[in-house]
Protein backbone atom coordinates (compact mmCIF):
# COMPACT_ATOMS: atom_id res chain seq x y z
CA UNK A 1 0.00 0.00 0.00
CA UNK A 2 1.30 3.61 -0.41
CA UNK A 3 2.26 6.25 1.84
CA UNK A 4 -1.32 7.98 1.90
CA UNK A 5 -2.80 4.93 2.76
CA UNK A 6 -0.84 4.42 5.34
CA UNK A 7 -0.73 7.96 6.84
CA UNK A 8 -5.14 7.39 6.41
CA UNK A 9 -4.53 4.28 8.79
CA UNK A 10 -2.98 6.11 11.64
CA UNK A 11 -5.66 8.67 11.94
CA UNK A 12 -8.41 6.07 12.04
CA UNK A 13 -6.19 4.14 14.88
CA UNK A 14 -5.85 7.41 16.66
CA UNK A 15 -9.51 8.14 16.50
CA UNK A 16 -10.26 4.33 17.52
CA UNK A 17 -7.79 5.58 20.36
CA UNK A 18 -9.66 8.30 21.48
CA UNK A 19 -13.10 6.50 21.67
CA UNK A 20 -11.34 3.72 23.68
CA UNK A 21 -10.43 6.55 26.20
CA UNK A 22 -13.71 8.26 26.15
CA UNK A 23 -15.42 5.09 26.88
CA UNK A 24 -13.13 4.21 30.07
CA UNK A 25 -13.49 8.10 31.46
CA UNK A 26 -17.66 7.08 30.69
CA UNK A 27 -17.21 3.78 32.84
CA UNK A 28 -15.52 4.81 35.53
CA UNK A 29 -17.72 8.26 35.89
CA UNK A 30 -20.64 5.43 36.05
CA UNK A 31 -18.82 3.38 38.39
CA UNK A 32 -18.50 6.52 40.91
CA UNK A 33 -22.23 7.18 40.37
CA UNK A 34 -22.85 4.20 41.26
CA UNK A 35 -20.47 3.86 44.43
CA UNK A 36 -22.24 7.60 45.24
CA UNK A 37 -25.55 6.36 45.26
CA UNK A 38 -24.86 2.75 47.35
CA UNK A 39 -22.52 5.11 50.04
CA UNK A 40 -25.99 7.11 50.43
CA UNK A 41 -28.02 4.88 50.60
CA UNK A 42 -26.13 3.43 53.36
CA UNK A 43 -25.33 6.38 55.67
CA UNK A 44 -28.57 7.71 55.30
CA UNK A 45 -27.90 10.47 53.47
CA UNK A 46 -30.03 12.76 51.15
CA UNK A 47 -30.29 15.97 50.20
CA UNK A 48 -33.91 16.19 52.13
CA UNK A 49 -32.20 15.32 55.31
CA UNK A 50 -29.37 17.74 54.70
CA UNK A 51 -31.65 21.16 54.01
CA UNK A 52 -33.66 19.79 57.17
CA UNK A 53 -31.17 19.71 59.17
CA UNK A 54 -29.72 23.02 58.90
CA UNK A 55 -31.97 24.41 60.76
CA UNK A 56 -30.89 22.75 63.81
CA UNK A 57 -27.21 23.71 62.95
CA UNK A 58 -28.21 27.32 62.32
CA UNK A 59 -29.21 26.91 66.15
CA UNK A 60 -26.86 24.93 67.59
CA UNK A 61 -24.23 27.54 66.27
CA UNK A 62 -26.38 30.56 68.07
CA UNK A 63 -26.58 28.94 71.12
CA UNK A 64 -22.56 28.76 70.78
CA UNK A 65 -22.40 32.99 70.51
CA UNK A 66 -21.09 34.74 71.91
CA UNK A 67 -18.07 32.95 73.69
CA UNK A 68 -18.12 32.59 77.11
CA UNK A 69 -14.94 34.63 78.35
CA UNK A 70 -15.20 34.14 81.73
CA UNK A 71 -13.73 30.19 81.47
CA UNK A 72 -10.51 31.68 79.81
CA UNK A 73 -8.75 31.50 82.94
CA UNK A 74 -9.66 28.05 83.75
CA UNK A 75 -8.43 27.10 80.21
CA UNK A 76 -5.05 28.19 80.39
CA UNK A 77 -4.21 24.93 81.97
CA UNK A 78 -5.35 22.42 79.32
CA UNK A 79 -4.20 24.32 76.85
CA UNK A 80 -0.69 24.64 78.11
CA UNK A 81 -0.93 20.82 78.64
CA UNK A 82 -2.61 20.42 74.65
CA UNK A 83 1.00 22.43 73.44
CA UNK A 84 2.97 20.12 75.54
CA UNK A 85 1.68 16.58 74.76
CA UNK A 86 2.01 17.33 71.19
CA UNK A 87 5.58 18.14 71.54
CA UNK A 88 6.88 15.87 73.86
CA UNK A 89 4.47 13.02 71.45
CA UNK A 90 6.70 14.05 68.56
CA UNK A 91 10.58 14.10 70.37
CA UNK A 92 10.12 10.98 72.40
CA UNK A 93 9.12 9.05 69.55
CA UNK A 94 12.16 10.36 67.58
CA UNK A 95 14.62 8.02 70.29
CA UNK A 96 12.72 5.33 69.43
CA UNK A 97 12.13 5.49 65.90
CA UNK A 98 15.43 6.39 64.42
CA UNK A 99 16.97 3.14 65.75
CA UNK A 100 13.97 1.60 64.59
CA UNK A 101 13.28 3.02 61.20
CA UNK A 102 17.16 1.90 60.46
CA UNK A 103 16.65 -2.01 61.55
CA UNK A 104 13.70 -1.57 59.43
CA UNK A 105 14.91 -0.43 56.08
CA UNK A 106 16.43 -3.14 53.92
CA UNK A 107 19.51 -1.70 52.86
CA UNK A 108 20.82 -0.68 56.44
CA UNK A 109 19.00 -3.56 58.47
CA UNK A 110 20.40 -6.67 60.01
CA UNK A 111 18.52 -9.04 57.94
CA UNK A 112 15.25 -9.78 55.75
CA UNK A 113 13.04 -11.07 58.30
CA UNK A 114 13.93 -8.71 61.05
CA UNK A 115 12.97 -5.68 58.61
CA UNK A 116 9.59 -7.19 57.85
CA UNK A 117 8.93 -7.89 61.10
CA UNK A 118 10.10 -4.16 62.82
CA UNK A 119 7.69 -3.18 59.48
CA UNK A 120 4.71 -4.48 60.64
CA UNK A 121 5.14 -3.43 64.21
CA UNK A 122 5.77 0.08 63.03
CA UNK A 123 2.22 -0.58 60.91
CA UNK A 124 0.52 -1.30 64.12
CA UNK A 125 1.62 0.69 65.93
CA UNK A 126 0.57 3.77 63.29
CA UNK A 127 -2.76 2.30 62.45
CA UNK A 128 -4.36 1.89 65.38
CA UNK A 129 -5.81 5.30 65.68
CA UNK A 130 -4.43 7.36 68.42
CA UNK A 131 -7.75 7.79 70.36
CA UNK A 132 -7.73 4.39 71.08
CA UNK A 133 -4.03 4.15 72.32
CA UNK A 134 -5.37 6.66 74.39
CA UNK A 135 -8.08 5.06 75.91
CA UNK A 136 -6.59 1.99 76.33
CA UNK A 137 -3.76 3.72 78.03
CA UNK A 138 -6.35 5.69 80.55
CA UNK A 139 -8.14 2.60 81.19
CA UNK A 140 -4.71 1.34 82.47
CA UNK A 141 -2.87 4.46 83.78
CA UNK A 142 -5.68 6.38 84.54
CA UNK A 143 -6.81 9.91 83.36
CA UNK A 144 -4.60 13.00 82.78
CA UNK A 145 -2.01 14.06 80.38
CA UNK A 146 0.77 11.38 80.78
CA UNK A 147 -1.38 8.52 79.05
CA UNK A 148 -2.16 10.98 76.34
CA UNK A 149 2.05 11.79 75.75
CA UNK A 150 1.75 7.78 75.63
CA UNK A 151 -0.86 7.27 73.23
CA UNK A 152 1.01 10.00 71.06
CA UNK A 153 4.49 8.32 71.31
CA UNK A 154 2.75 4.81 70.33
CA UNK A 155 1.58 5.99 67.38
CA UNK A 156 4.00 8.75 66.39
CA UNK A 157 7.06 6.00 66.41
CA UNK A 158 4.94 3.77 64.15
CA UNK A 159 4.13 6.76 61.45
CA UNK A 160 7.93 8.40 61.87
CA UNK A 161 9.40 4.90 61.98
CA UNK A 162 7.65 4.27 58.39
CA UNK A 163 8.31 7.44 56.99
CA UNK A 164 11.92 7.29 57.97
CA UNK A 165 12.39 4.20 56.33
CA UNK A 166 10.87 4.75 53.63
CA UNK A 167 13.49 7.78 53.20
CA UNK A 168 16.13 5.89 53.68
CA UNK A 169 15.38 3.18 51.46
CA UNK A 170 15.47 5.89 49.12
CA UNK A 171 18.98 6.93 49.55
CA UNK A 172 20.78 6.50 46.04
CA UNK A 173 23.28 3.83 46.36
CA UNK A 174 25.97 5.41 44.44
CA UNK A 175 26.40 7.87 47.48
CA UNK A 176 26.42 4.53 50.28
CA UNK A 177 28.69 3.12 47.58
CA UNK A 178 30.91 6.41 47.70
CA UNK A 179 31.10 6.58 51.46
CA UNK A 180 32.07 2.42 51.78
CA UNK A 181 35.01 3.21 48.86
CA UNK A 182 36.76 4.74 51.62
CA UNK A 183 37.18 2.17 53.99
CA UNK A 184 34.20 3.30 56.33
CA UNK A 185 33.06 0.86 58.51
CA UNK A 186 29.18 0.22 59.11
CA UNK A 187 27.82 2.67 61.39
CA UNK A 188 30.03 5.24 59.72
CA UNK A 189 28.48 5.05 56.22
CA UNK A 190 25.00 5.29 58.22
CA UNK A 191 26.52 7.99 60.15
CA UNK A 192 27.84 9.93 57.28
CA UNK A 193 26.41 8.48 53.80
CA UNK A 194 23.14 7.72 54.61
CA UNK A 195 21.49 9.77 57.67
CA UNK A 196 22.66 13.29 55.88
CA UNK A 197 21.14 11.96 52.71
CA UNK A 198 17.60 11.75 54.38
CA UNK A 199 17.92 14.27 57.04
CA UNK A 200 15.78 16.67 54.77
CA UNK A 201 13.20 13.94 54.34
CA UNK A 202 13.30 13.10 57.99
CA UNK A 203 12.89 16.55 59.47
CA UNK A 204 9.91 17.28 56.62
CA UNK A 205 8.23 14.59 58.14
CA UNK A 206 9.04 15.04 61.77
CA UNK A 207 7.63 19.14 61.24
CA UNK A 208 4.43 17.55 59.74
CA UNK A 209 3.61 14.76 62.41
CA UNK A 210 4.09 17.39 65.28
CA UNK A 211 1.48 19.82 62.98
CA UNK A 212 -0.28 16.02 63.08
CA UNK A 213 0.17 15.66 66.80
CA UNK A 214 -0.74 19.13 67.76
CA UNK A 215 -4.33 18.27 66.40
CA UNK A 216 -4.35 14.81 68.06
CA UNK A 217 -3.52 16.08 71.26
CA UNK A 218 -6.58 18.77 71.02
CA UNK A 219 -8.94 15.66 71.10
CA UNK A 220 -7.49 13.52 73.12
CA UNK A 221 -9.24 14.94 76.04
CA UNK A 222 -12.34 13.27 74.54
CA UNK A 223 -11.56 9.80 76.45
CA UNK A 224 -9.67 11.65 79.52
CA UNK A 225 -6.05 12.03 78.16
CA UNK A 226 -5.92 15.31 78.93
CA UNK A 227 -5.39 19.02 77.19
CA UNK A 228 -8.59 21.37 75.90
CA UNK A 229 -10.81 18.21 74.38
CA UNK A 230 -11.83 16.96 78.18
CA UNK A 231 -12.71 20.84 78.21
CA UNK A 232 -14.47 20.59 75.94
CA UNK A 233 -16.11 16.95 76.03
CA UNK A 234 -17.36 18.80 79.52
CA UNK A 235 -18.98 21.77 77.94
CA UNK A 236 -20.59 19.63 75.11
CA UNK A 237 -22.14 17.44 77.57
CA UNK A 238 -23.52 20.01 79.69
CA UNK A 239 -24.85 21.92 77.95
CA UNK A 240 -22.51 24.82 78.18
CA UNK A 241 -22.01 25.80 73.95
CA UNK A 242 -20.37 29.19 74.75
CA UNK A 243 -18.12 27.58 76.93
CA UNK A 244 -17.42 25.11 74.18
CA UNK A 245 -17.11 27.44 71.24
CA UNK A 246 -14.62 29.26 73.42
CA UNK A 247 -12.17 25.88 73.57
CA UNK A 248 -13.29 25.73 69.90
CA UNK A 249 -11.70 29.02 68.98
CA UNK A 250 -8.61 28.25 71.44
CA UNK A 251 -8.11 24.59 69.30
CA UNK A 252 -8.21 26.96 66.47
CA UNK A 253 -5.69 29.50 67.38
CA UNK A 254 -3.34 26.23 68.75
CA UNK A 255 -3.35 24.50 65.05
CA UNK A 256 -2.97 27.79 63.30
CA UNK A 257 -0.48 28.92 64.78
CA UNK A 258 1.47 25.90 65.36
CA UNK A 259 1.14 25.23 61.80
CA UNK A 260 2.54 28.79 61.09
CA UNK A 261 5.87 28.17 63.16
CA UNK A 262 6.09 24.49 61.77
CA UNK A 263 5.78 26.71 58.10
CA UNK A 264 8.43 28.87 59.34
CA UNK A 265 10.80 26.44 60.32
CA UNK A 266 10.58 24.06 57.36
CA UNK A 267 11.27 27.47 55.60
CA UNK A 268 14.47 28.04 57.42
CA UNK A 269 15.61 24.31 58.04
CA UNK A 270 14.81 22.20 54.69
CA UNK B 1 19.45 27.01 71.22
CA UNK B 2 20.00 23.23 71.99
CA UNK B 3 19.42 24.09 76.34
CA UNK B 4 16.29 26.79 75.16
CA UNK B 5 14.62 23.26 73.41
CA UNK B 6 15.93 20.82 76.41
CA UNK B 7 14.06 23.44 78.72
CA UNK B 8 11.05 23.36 77.10
CA UNK B 9 11.05 19.56 77.02
CA UNK B 10 11.61 19.46 80.76
CA UNK B 11 9.01 21.79 81.18
CA UNK B 12 6.71 19.74 78.54
CA UNK B 13 7.17 16.72 80.78
CA UNK B 14 6.91 18.17 84.42
CA UNK B 15 3.39 19.55 82.79
CA UNK B 16 2.44 16.02 81.98
CA UNK B 17 3.52 14.47 84.44
CA UNK B 18 5.84 12.49 81.92
CA UNK B 19 8.81 10.77 83.66
CA UNK B 20 10.67 7.45 83.83
CA UNK B 21 8.81 6.84 87.61
CA UNK B 22 5.59 7.63 86.65
CA UNK B 23 5.89 5.13 83.55
CA UNK B 24 7.60 2.06 85.78
CA UNK B 25 4.51 2.64 88.00
CA UNK B 26 1.80 2.28 85.25
CA UNK B 27 3.75 -0.37 83.55
CA UNK B 28 2.08 -3.93 86.16
CA UNK B 29 -1.42 -1.51 85.50
CA UNK B 30 -0.62 -1.68 81.70
CA UNK B 31 0.49 -5.77 81.87
CA UNK B 32 -2.93 -6.31 83.76
CA UNK B 33 -4.93 -4.72 81.24
CA UNK B 34 -3.03 -6.21 78.29
CA UNK B 35 -4.02 -9.72 79.93
CA UNK B 36 -7.81 -8.83 80.26
CA UNK B 37 -7.52 -7.70 76.71
CA UNK B 38 -5.95 -10.92 75.26
CA UNK B 39 -6.83 -13.60 73.71
CA UNK B 40 -9.20 -11.44 71.38
CA UNK B 41 -12.65 -12.67 71.02
CA UNK B 42 -13.93 -13.20 67.51
CA UNK B 43 -17.23 -14.10 68.58
CA UNK B 44 -18.51 -9.95 67.77
CA UNK B 45 -17.79 -10.77 64.16
CA UNK B 46 -21.19 -11.47 63.01
CA UNK B 47 -22.29 -7.82 64.36
CA UNK B 48 -19.32 -6.03 62.51
CA UNK B 49 -19.93 -6.64 59.29
CA UNK B 50 -22.73 -3.70 59.10
CA UNK B 51 -21.01 -1.33 60.74
CA UNK B 52 -17.63 -1.63 58.73
CA UNK B 53 -19.70 -1.44 55.62
CA UNK B 54 -20.71 1.90 57.28
CA UNK B 55 -17.17 2.86 57.98
CA UNK B 56 -16.51 2.37 54.41
CA UNK B 57 -19.45 4.21 53.37
CA UNK B 58 -18.94 7.05 55.69
CA UNK B 59 -15.34 7.16 54.39
CA UNK B 60 -16.12 7.44 50.61
CA UNK B 61 -19.31 9.58 50.75
CA UNK B 62 -17.88 12.34 52.37
CA UNK B 63 -14.46 11.72 50.64
CA UNK B 64 -16.44 12.55 47.44
CA UNK B 65 -18.66 15.13 48.32
CA UNK B 66 -15.69 17.12 49.69
CA UNK B 67 -14.03 16.88 46.21
CA UNK B 68 -16.65 18.36 44.59
CA UNK B 69 -17.67 21.18 46.73
CA UNK B 70 -13.31 21.74 47.55
CA UNK B 71 -12.56 21.85 43.58
CA UNK B 72 -14.57 25.13 42.89
CA UNK B 73 -13.81 26.79 46.29
CA UNK B 74 -9.96 26.45 46.02
CA UNK B 75 -10.18 28.81 43.30
CA UNK B 76 -11.69 31.05 45.47
CA UNK B 77 -8.99 30.19 47.33
CA UNK B 78 -5.91 30.97 45.59
CA UNK B 79 -4.49 34.45 44.66
CA UNK B 80 -4.21 34.32 41.09
CA UNK B 81 -7.76 32.80 40.45
CA UNK B 82 -9.47 34.88 43.17
CA UNK B 83 -11.87 37.43 41.75
CA UNK B 84 -11.39 39.66 44.95
CA UNK B 85 -8.97 40.61 47.81
CA UNK B 86 -12.32 39.94 50.41
CA UNK B 87 -13.26 36.55 48.92
CA UNK B 88 -10.02 35.59 49.16
CA UNK B 89 -9.37 36.20 52.71
CA UNK B 90 -12.25 35.16 54.35
CA UNK B 91 -12.91 31.66 52.10
CA UNK B 92 -8.95 31.09 53.51
CA UNK B 93 -9.88 31.85 56.97
CA UNK B 94 -13.19 29.52 56.38
CA UNK B 95 -11.01 27.12 55.23
CA UNK B 96 -8.54 27.08 57.95
CA UNK B 97 -11.54 26.30 60.54
CA UNK B 98 -12.80 23.89 58.58
CA UNK B 99 -9.49 21.67 58.64
CA UNK B 100 -7.76 23.19 61.77
CA UNK B 101 -10.99 22.04 64.24
CA UNK B 102 -10.29 18.16 64.32
CA UNK B 103 -12.79 15.81 62.02
CA UNK B 104 -13.51 13.98 65.48
CA UNK B 105 -14.65 17.53 67.12
CA UNK B 106 -16.51 18.33 64.03
CA UNK B 107 -18.37 14.78 64.57
CA UNK B 108 -19.04 15.74 68.06
CA UNK B 109 -20.72 19.06 66.61
CA UNK B 110 -22.56 17.53 64.26
CA UNK B 111 -24.21 14.65 66.32
CA UNK B 112 -25.38 17.37 68.97
CA UNK B 113 -26.69 19.29 66.27
CA UNK B 114 -28.42 16.46 63.94
CA UNK B 115 -28.29 13.60 66.65
CA UNK B 116 -26.93 10.59 66.54
CA UNK B 117 -25.53 8.10 63.60
CA UNK B 118 -23.75 7.74 60.22
CA UNK B 119 -25.53 11.15 58.73
CA UNK B 120 -23.31 13.54 61.29
CA UNK B 121 -19.69 11.28 60.50
CA UNK B 122 -20.37 11.99 56.28
CA UNK B 123 -21.39 15.74 57.41
CA UNK B 124 -18.24 16.16 59.54
CA UNK B 125 -15.88 15.12 57.34
CA UNK B 126 -16.90 16.42 54.51
CA UNK B 127 -16.26 20.03 56.63
CA UNK B 128 -13.07 18.79 57.22
CA UNK B 129 -12.10 17.37 53.63
CA UNK B 130 -13.30 20.42 52.34
CA UNK B 131 -10.73 22.62 53.81
CA UNK B 132 -8.10 20.14 54.21
CA UNK B 133 -8.37 19.52 50.66
CA UNK B 134 -9.22 22.95 49.61
CA UNK B 135 -6.41 24.26 51.01
CA UNK B 136 -4.10 21.99 49.43
CA UNK B 137 -5.68 22.70 46.18
CA UNK B 138 -5.78 26.67 46.51
CA UNK B 139 -2.02 25.96 47.11
CA UNK B 140 -1.69 24.15 43.85
CA UNK B 141 -3.64 26.64 41.83
CA UNK B 142 -1.27 29.34 43.18
CA UNK B 143 2.17 27.45 42.03
CA UNK B 144 0.85 26.61 38.44
CA UNK B 145 2.93 27.30 35.88
CA UNK B 146 2.70 30.39 33.73
CA UNK B 147 4.20 29.07 30.83
CA UNK B 148 2.05 26.67 29.20
CA UNK B 149 -0.94 29.32 30.48
CA UNK B 150 0.63 31.65 28.42
CA UNK B 151 1.07 29.53 25.72
CA UNK B 152 -2.39 28.63 25.07
CA UNK B 153 -3.35 32.26 25.75
CA UNK B 154 -1.05 33.55 22.64
CA UNK B 155 -2.93 31.19 20.24
CA UNK B 156 -5.99 33.35 20.77
CA UNK B 157 -8.17 30.46 22.76
CA UNK B 158 -11.28 31.87 25.06
CA UNK B 159 -10.67 31.64 28.76
CA UNK B 160 -12.74 28.39 28.80
CA UNK B 161 -10.22 26.72 26.69
CA UNK B 162 -7.06 28.46 28.39
CA UNK B 163 -8.61 26.84 31.34
CA UNK B 164 -9.15 23.71 30.37
CA UNK B 165 -5.75 23.00 28.25
CA UNK B 166 -3.24 25.20 30.38
CA UNK B 167 -4.40 25.01 34.00
CA UNK B 168 -6.15 22.20 34.64
CA UNK B 169 -3.65 19.45 33.33
CA UNK B 170 -1.46 20.98 35.79
CA UNK B 171 -3.43 20.29 38.85
CA UNK B 172 -5.66 17.07 37.92
CA UNK B 173 -2.85 14.47 39.16
CA UNK B 174 -3.06 16.60 42.33
CA UNK B 175 -6.15 17.01 42.58
CA UNK B 176 -6.28 13.43 42.15
CA UNK B 177 -3.69 12.71 44.21
CA UNK B 178 -5.01 14.44 47.70
CA UNK B 179 -8.18 13.72 47.04
CA UNK B 180 -7.12 9.46 47.47
CA UNK B 181 -5.20 10.34 50.24
CA UNK B 182 -7.95 12.05 52.19
CA UNK B 183 -10.19 9.13 51.20
CA UNK B 184 -7.10 7.04 53.34
CA UNK B 185 -7.41 9.48 55.84
CA UNK B 186 -11.12 10.20 55.95
CA UNK B 187 -11.99 5.97 55.98
CA UNK B 188 -9.42 5.73 58.70
CA UNK B 189 -11.57 8.93 60.69
CA UNK B 190 -14.67 7.22 60.04
CA UNK B 191 -13.58 4.04 62.38
CA UNK B 192 -13.23 6.55 65.36
CA UNK B 193 -16.13 8.72 64.53
CA UNK B 194 -18.49 6.12 65.92
CA UNK B 195 -16.86 7.01 69.38
CA UNK B 196 -18.64 10.01 69.42
CA UNK B 197 -21.74 8.44 68.15
CA UNK B 198 -21.46 8.91 64.41
CA UNK B 199 -21.89 5.54 63.41
CA UNK B 200 -19.61 2.59 62.35
CA UNK B 201 -16.72 0.53 64.06
CA UNK B 202 -16.39 3.10 66.05
CA UNK B 203 -19.88 2.87 67.65
CA UNK B 204 -19.65 -0.55 68.80
CA UNK B 205 -16.05 -0.62 69.90
CA UNK B 206 -17.60 2.36 72.26
CA UNK B 207 -20.23 -0.04 73.64
CA UNK B 208 -17.79 -2.96 74.03
CA UNK B 209 -15.43 -1.05 75.96
CA UNK B 210 -18.24 0.87 78.07
CA UNK B 211 -19.37 -2.83 79.05
CA UNK B 212 -15.94 -4.08 79.94
CA UNK B 213 -15.95 -6.66 77.56
CA UNK B 214 -12.11 -6.38 76.52
CA UNK B 215 -11.22 -9.37 74.50
CA UNK B 216 -14.36 -8.31 72.12
CA UNK B 217 -12.76 -4.84 72.05
CA UNK B 218 -9.19 -5.92 70.94
CA UNK B 219 -10.84 -7.78 68.65
CA UNK B 220 -12.91 -5.07 67.15
CA UNK B 221 -9.70 -3.05 67.07
CA UNK B 222 -7.54 -6.09 65.11
CA UNK B 223 -10.39 -5.30 62.52
CA UNK B 224 -10.09 -1.69 62.21
CA UNK B 225 -6.30 -1.75 62.18
CA UNK B 226 -7.08 -4.98 59.15
CA UNK B 227 -9.57 -2.64 57.19
CA UNK B 228 -8.01 0.42 57.78
CA UNK B 229 -4.77 -1.48 56.28
CA UNK B 230 -6.33 -2.68 53.13
CA UNK B 231 -8.04 0.76 52.51
CA UNK B 232 -4.20 1.81 52.43
CA UNK B 233 -2.70 -0.69 49.96
CA UNK B 234 -5.96 -0.27 48.09
CA UNK B 235 -5.00 3.60 47.66
CA UNK B 236 -1.74 2.72 47.19
CA UNK B 237 -2.80 0.66 44.19
CA UNK B 238 -5.23 3.12 42.40
CA UNK B 239 -2.38 5.93 42.71
CA UNK B 240 0.36 3.97 41.39
CA UNK B 241 -2.51 3.08 38.36
CA UNK B 242 -3.93 6.47 37.86
CA UNK B 243 -0.88 9.13 38.87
Amino acid sequence: MNKHQQAGRGTVSVLEGQRERRLRYALTLLGLVGVFIWASWGTGFNVPKLIGGLPHVYRLACRMLPPATEVLPRLVKPTIETIQMALLGTVIPLFFAIPLSLVAALNTGPHPAISYTTRIVLNTLRTVPELIWALLLVSAVGLGAFPGVLALTLHTIGGLGKYYYEAIEAVDPKVIEAVEATGANRFKVIWFGILPTCLPVMMSSTLWYYEYNNRASTILGLVGAGGIGLALTHAFQDFRYTEAVTCLIIIVLIVTVVDRVSAYLRARII
Amino acid sequence: MVTAAIAVYWWSARGTEVSLAEFTRGLPAIWDMLGHMFPPDPSILGELWWPMIETLQIGILSTMIAAIIAFPVAFLAAANTSPHGIVYFSVRIILNVFRGVSEIIWGLFFVVAIGLGSFAGVLALVVFGVGAIGKLLSEALESVDPGPVEAIRSTGASNWRVFLYGVFPQVIPLYLSYCLYYWDHNTRQAAILGFVGAGGIGYTLFVSLSMYEFEQATFQILVMVLLITAIDRFCWFLRRRII
